[in-house]
């Protein structure tokens, strides 16, 4: 199995410098994530999940610190790559839809000047090039081209979301990192977007790393999930060992938080 | 109805007014025709997404701004027509709101107990012989918070779960009937969800507290009340038995909203080709339901329909 992993991380430590000394926000936590996997993780605000998210691109910043393991893409060692390679490397290798990704867009710049941003960085390619091809990815995520020449203000959050979306997609990643892509967001529209994220993923083939608090969401969609509290990951298991047969008491209490149409009334 | 309905809301409406620079104003029907009544000591949920004026409906209701036409009782008195400074507070003091973030309907530079005091005190809620020391201890307790840990505390020192329990005591300290709690667990982890929606129905239940709850999550809609009332556009579009709603909705709107809720136990289709099908219906679905003018009408016991 090993050599179908494109991501790999082994005893992975993140700390926190704080004023009372280092913070271990992320605990000796090994996962892998197979080529056109789906891994949810999942956890409660502060359990260090988006740490984890941040630490994978090396987007992390000061009082954080990878003290610990290592981050293995594609067979490349990510901690390894000096500044210029790791520019590189982001977005094209892996890109990164943010949490609050309706907030994520630049306000200031029109749809079309955030892909040309990403795209001529990248590739050097013309305008007229950039042009066509975030046209090509406007259609691939169900939005009219000509909303391009729009700025973030004027789409409405779906929309925005499928942006941001498409814009992770722009360099043909082999993992995507989805921290909370759909929490701000209603459940008739988070519903269109989970389906957008999996029929891209279908066609594309694609690796994600899907982080979210709500595991009925992610049990949906992902092919396998980490539970994580505190910094570790307490239980990993295939999607449906995760919904009928969860081993750890934290799982089990995740399930139990929240009401279903199961729940009898009147229970407290 | 033998005993006269705690709210009452009869045919209420509510038009913004966008005025363009260029070209004609815009009006935007936030309330259309809304009317429903909620005993005392029952919880009635708003559900539908963003813009469907669930939100406006709870902010009507607390009296927040003035409502075109149509009335709103609060035990059979129109709360328009208060023009005293005392029956404007007896009415404030009796409807009180809960808002969805936590991390923002609190002043960051006060304490919980200033949170809780100034209302006590405005209100003159210490009853006598107490101090106003027992009247916060016992406002805490009530909402299941440590009262010695927790008075001396800042906002920031409290989790977001535990904030919103100072909004609902806050709430309670100046005696509050009816609770308006609008989205109060959206911005919430997962986890800690539950533990806010049983504090609520125990409040609801031991104490009596009548509930409007906004939310566009059916599940916990389902958990908390009675009955429901769907909305969209400003419209109510479907009002029944929470427990019936969600087992067997009726209009295409409440149908789309109930599908879309999360469900772990199936998996959603991920073929590209239908990947965008669930988007047209939903659009289909939406467009259909914002043309239809069609009145409430009743379809069986205690549920009514737009047709």
């Amino acid at each position: 199995m090993s050599e179908d992993r494109f991501l790999d991380v082994k005893g992975l430590e993140v700390d926190y410098m704080t004023l009372d000394g280092p913070f271990r926000a992320v605990k000796t936590v090994d996962l892998h994530i197979n080529k056109g996997e789906v891994l949810g993780l999942a956890g409660e605000s502060g359990c260090g999940k988006s740490t984890i998210a941040y630490a994978l691109m090396r987007l992390h910043r000061p009082p954080a610190f990878i003290s610990g393991g290592s981050i293995t893409v594609d067979g490349e060692d990510v901690l390894a790559f000096d500044d210029e390679t790791l520019n590189q490397w982001r977005w094209s290798k892996v890109s990164l839809v943010f949490q609050s990704a309706m907030n994520a867009l630049n306000p200031v710049l029109t749809i079309f000047e955030q892909f040309r941003d990403v795209y001529h960085r990248h590739t050097g390619k013309s305008t007229a090039e950039a042009r066509a091809r975030a046209e090509e990815l406007m259609r691939l995520v169900g939005i009219d081209p000509i909303r391009l020449d729009d700025y973030p203000h004027q789409l409405s959050g779906g929309m925005r979301q499928r942006v941001v979306l498409a814009n992770a997609l722009i360099l043909e990643p082999q993992l995507i990192i989805m921290d909370e892509p759909t929490t701000a967001l209603d459940v008739v529209v988070q519903r269109e977007i989970l389906q957008e994220i999996a029929g891209l993923q279908q066609k594309f083939g694609f690796s994600i790393l899907f982080i979210t608090h709500d595991l009925a969401l992610m049990a949906q969609f992902a092919d396998r999930i980490a539970i994580m509290l505190e910094g570790e990951i307490v239980e990993v298991n295939e999607t449906q060992e995760i919904v009928t047969n969860p081993q750890h008491d934290y799982t089990k209490k995740l399930w139990d938080a929240m009401p279903s149409f199961d729940d009898a009334k009147g229970v407290a | 109805m033998s005993t006269p309905a705690f709210l009452t809301l009869d045919q209420v409406h509510k038009t913004y007014t966008l005025k363009t620079m260029f070209g004609a104003a815009k009006h935007i029907h936030a309330l259309r025709d809304i009317s429903f009544s909620l005993q005392k000591g029952e919880a009635l949920a708003l559900v539908g997404e963003s813009g469907s004026g669930k939100s406006t409906c709870g902010r009507a209701v607390a009296g927040m701004f003035q409502i075109d036409s149509g009335e709103i009782r609060v035990e059979g008195k129109p709360i328009a027509t208060a023009h005293s400074s005392q029956e404007k507070r007896e009415n404030a003091r009796k409807v009180q709101m809960v808002f969805q973030d936590p991390f923002a309907s609190l002043n960051p530079t006060h304490t919980v107990r200033h949170h809780l005091e100034r209302p006590l005190k405005l209100h003159k809620r210490v009853p006598e012989g107490q101090t106003l020391e027992d009247a916060l201890f016992r406002t805490l307790a009530d909402v299941e918070l440590d009262p010695a840990a927790t008075l001396d505390k800042f906002p920031h020192e409290l989790s977001g779960g535990q904030r919103q329990r100072i909004n609902l005591a806050r709430a309670l300290a100046v005696g509050a009937e009816l609770i308006i709690a609008d989205e109060p667990t959206s911005m919430l982890d997962v986890s800690i969800r539950r533990s806010i929606l049983n504090l609520m129905k125990r409040l609801k239940e031991e104490r009596g507290i009548t509930f409007l709850y906004i939310t566009h999550d059916l599940a916990t809609a389902h958990y908390l009340t009675e009955n429901t009332a769907v909305m969209f556009g400003g419209r109510i579009v479907e009002f029944g038995p929470s427990d019936q709603i969600v087992r067997a909705p009726q209009h295409d709107y409440s149908k789309l909203l109930l599908s879309s809720v999360p469900n772990a136990r199936t998996k959603i289709d991920a073929d590209f080709e239908h990947a965008r099908d669930f988007s047209k219906f939903a659009d289909q679905v939406r467009q259909a339901t914002a043309a239809s003018a069609a009145p409430l009408a009743s379809i069986g016991e205690g549920r009514m329909m737009r047709g």
